[in-house]
């Protein structure tokens, strides 16, 4: 099941590499790079390997797709498999709705900082971002919020003080 | 002579020696963050400082997380480093038996004279392929930067079309911004920011460091009640530097493997320590003690991963190919201070190559003295719980890339890139072939166009031209004999072809 579940996996992210060079190749670039007038009749325009990139992309994203698809139905033709799959085996241990999202609620917290940090500046966004990751994270001990804390002062004083980097 | 190492022992490049080789041993003594991470979290901390301390900090770090990699596998039967994968075997056994004072003196040892032999081989060998560099033209370039991308999938293993994938979106990333031959704009999308393309450092920063926040939040996260305390005491060494170096032949071997597998690009530490290893047990009188704490044990794969150290630099310095992803970040170093590396290094920049070859010595004398005196130390590094470092290298990744250019655009594309790096890790994309595409993308672009106006827009030239034609079937060779072998494996019913 968990091979399975990892070719799955391996389709939709081929499937989404093909659909992406596609887009490249057949809108983006051509709306993203200009050629210029004079530059059309030569081999090799600012467009030129940009598009070998992305027809590449798209060239392994098939190959990738098709070769995951065998292996796809060849497992589910494995009759040990399909015996596993009808009786529902659980093959991952299961994980809380909160374990599943804390890495985007993290993102969501790093995007937070990184939008405070610009506006209201290092110290401030610093002093309300980080015990809210602390806390999320599941740290109970007040004297990791102390550590943490030293640490960003440290990185202030190295980067404002001493690489005089106008932090805002 | 004396003029280079003037230059080179300056108090403040000594402290950034000293510096870099401390946060590298802390950095790689913390499970699952690596030399790329060492390198990447430092890297911010060059821009405002001299060129030469900049780059002693970041070869220091690169230096001593190879290392520090050995103190968690030895106290906490975890590797911090991949390089460190086979220190485990035998490191663990022998701190269990109350020796881990030995193991990580041995260790120490072993790192100082892998390192020591690759910085004689970076000495001798880089000027002499730097000579063989001169007869290389475009097509050949080309070739080499092509070499470096398979190399680079190559470190995937048997993830090939994964490993290409990723290799091409860096190449494709490296497209971004005005085009150098034409001053056009390319993918650009109206942001006057992206003028001179992606901040390699920004995406480093990104793809390495703050992706691995994301990921270690959910480890982190579930095992929140655990506690990363050391199951092993820590006790003083009683061996003699002399028994370790008694070891000679397995020094003499590893080091050699080293030093030939490191200037390969694509390979790293983590190949050579397991090869030392596997060819120590192989060759040693008594293979059984090796598994259950024996000093051979430890000394081959130690000697060997640093031994790539210097090696890895081999074929940046002359060619300016990255022989894996640690070493693209330093590239992404020495492009923020305006050095390209590649032959005229040889030839105009020598200061650069001296003070890169000589500071690897000192780093590799400093490194000893560390670890003699901070052992124990650093040894208390791997109790720092993750939940703490979390936060601290989210904060050091935003005003890191601020730091760049001291833009906040550069932020947006560090927290973007990281969100990016997190969701292929997820599904199982190696990220080192991106970096090296990255970083390898406006050289090939640029040494394709020059070839193909050599031939008047044939691209038959990468085949008739001798050197360009090996490069480039030995790059091939290398992409799809991962493939064939598991093909053949599969004909003779051993498994399937990974994707």
């Amino acid at each position: 099941m968990e091979k399975i579940k990892k070719i799955r996996k391996d389709i939709v992210s081929m499937s989404v590499f093909l659909a992406g060079g596609l887009c490249f190749a057949i809108w983006i670039i051509p709306a993203q790079i200009p050629v210029r007038g004079n530059q059309g009749a030569q081999a090799f325009t600012s467009r030129t390997f940009p598009y070998i990139i992305t027809y590449s992309i798209c060239v392994v994203a098939v190959l990738g797709l098709l070769s995951t698809i065998l292996q796809y139905r060849k497992l589910r033709s494995d009759p040990a498999m399909r015996e596993k799959g009808d009786k529902g085996e659980q093959a991952f241990p299961v994980k809380s709705t909160m374990e599943i999202l804390i890495p985007y609620i993290i993102f969501g917290l790093i995007v937070v900082y990184g939008v405070l940090f610009r506006s209201i500046g290092y110290i401030v966004a610093t002093v309300i971002i980080l015990p809210v990751m602390l806390f999320l994270l599941g740290c109970r001990k007040w004297m990791h919020y102390v550590c943490a804390g030293l640490f960003a002062a440290m990185v202030y004083v190295v980067f404002k003080i001493l690489l005089l980097v106008p932090l805002p | 002579m004396i003029d280079i190492i003037k230059n080179i022992l300056t108090f403040e490049n000594i402290l950034m020696m000293n510096v870099g080789v401390a946060a590298g041993i802390i950095i790689g003594c913390l499970p699952g963050l690596n030399v790329i991470f060492a390198i990447a979290v430092l890297l911010p901390l060059t821009f405002g400082m001299p060129s030469i301390a900049g780059m002693y900090l970041l070869l220091g770090a690169y230096c001593g997380a190879i290392y520090g990699g050995s103190i968690s596998a030895i106290l906490i039967n975890t590797p911090g480093t991949p390089s460190a994968c086979a220190t485990v075997f035998d490191g663990y056994p022998l701190a269990q038996q109350g020796r881990a004072g030995d193991a990580l003196k041995t260790a120490l040892v072993a790192s100082v004279v892998g390192g020591l032999v690759s910085c004689f081989a970076l000495l001798f060998f880089a000027p002499q392929l730097a000579v063989f560099s001169i007869k290389i033209q475009a097509p050949e370039f080309f070739a080499l930067c092509i070499f470096g991308v398979t190399a680079a999938v190559g470190i995937a293993g048997e993830q090939i079309f994964k490993g290409v994938i990723m290799a091409l979106l860096g190449l494709l990333m490296s497209t971004v911004g005005i085009d150098t031959t034409e001053g056009t704009q390319r993918l650009m999308f109206g942001h006057i920011q992206l003028m001179a393309g992606l901040k390699v450092a920004a995406v480093m920063l990104g793809v390495f460091a703050l992706s691995e926040v994301m990921s270690k939040a959910q480890e982190v996260y579930a095992t929140r009640r655990g506690s990363s305390a050391i199951p092993i005491t820590f006790t003083k060494a009683n061996i003699k530097t002399r028994e370790i170096l008694s070891h000679w032949k397995e020094i003499v071997m590893s080091s050699v493997f080293g030093v030939i597998i490191g200037a390969i690009p694509g390979t790293g530490g983590a190949i050579c320590a397991m090869f030392s290893y596997n060819t120590a047990k192989r060759m040693s009188k008594h293979p059984e003690q090796f598994g259950k704490g024996c000093i051979e044990g430890i000394v081959a794969p130690e000697c060997g991963n640093n031994a790539t150290s210097g090696a890895t630099l081999i074929p940046l310095l002359t060619l300016g190919i990255p022989g894996d992803a640690a070493v693209a970040v330093l590239i992404g170093a020495l492009t923020m201070q305006g050095i390209t590396p590649g032959l005229h290094l040889f030839t105009q920049d020598k200061v650069w190559v001296n003070a890169i070859m000589g500071g690897l010595f000192a780093i590799n004398i400093l490194m000893y003295f560390q670890g003699a005196l901070f052992i124990r130390l650093f040894a208390n590094v791997t109790r720092i719980p993750m939940v703490i470092m979390l936060p601290c290298i989210m904060i050091l990744c935003v005003v890191g890339s601020f730091a760049i250019n001291n833009a906040s655009f550069d932020v947006i594309v560090t927290i973007l890139i990281g969100f990016l790096g997190y969701v292929l890790k997820k599904c199982d994309y190696p990220i080192a072939p991106m970096t090296i595409g990255l970083v390898l993308g406006n050289l090939a672009e640029t040494n394709l166009r020059r070839a193909l106006i050599m031939s008047n827009g044939s691209p038959l030239i990468f085949v008739t031209r001798p050197i360009s034609f090996v490069i480039l079937l030995i790059s091939f060779i290398s992409l799809f004999a991962p493939l064939v072998k598991h093909t053949f494996d599969k004909i003779r019913g051993k498994g399937g072809v990974a994707v």
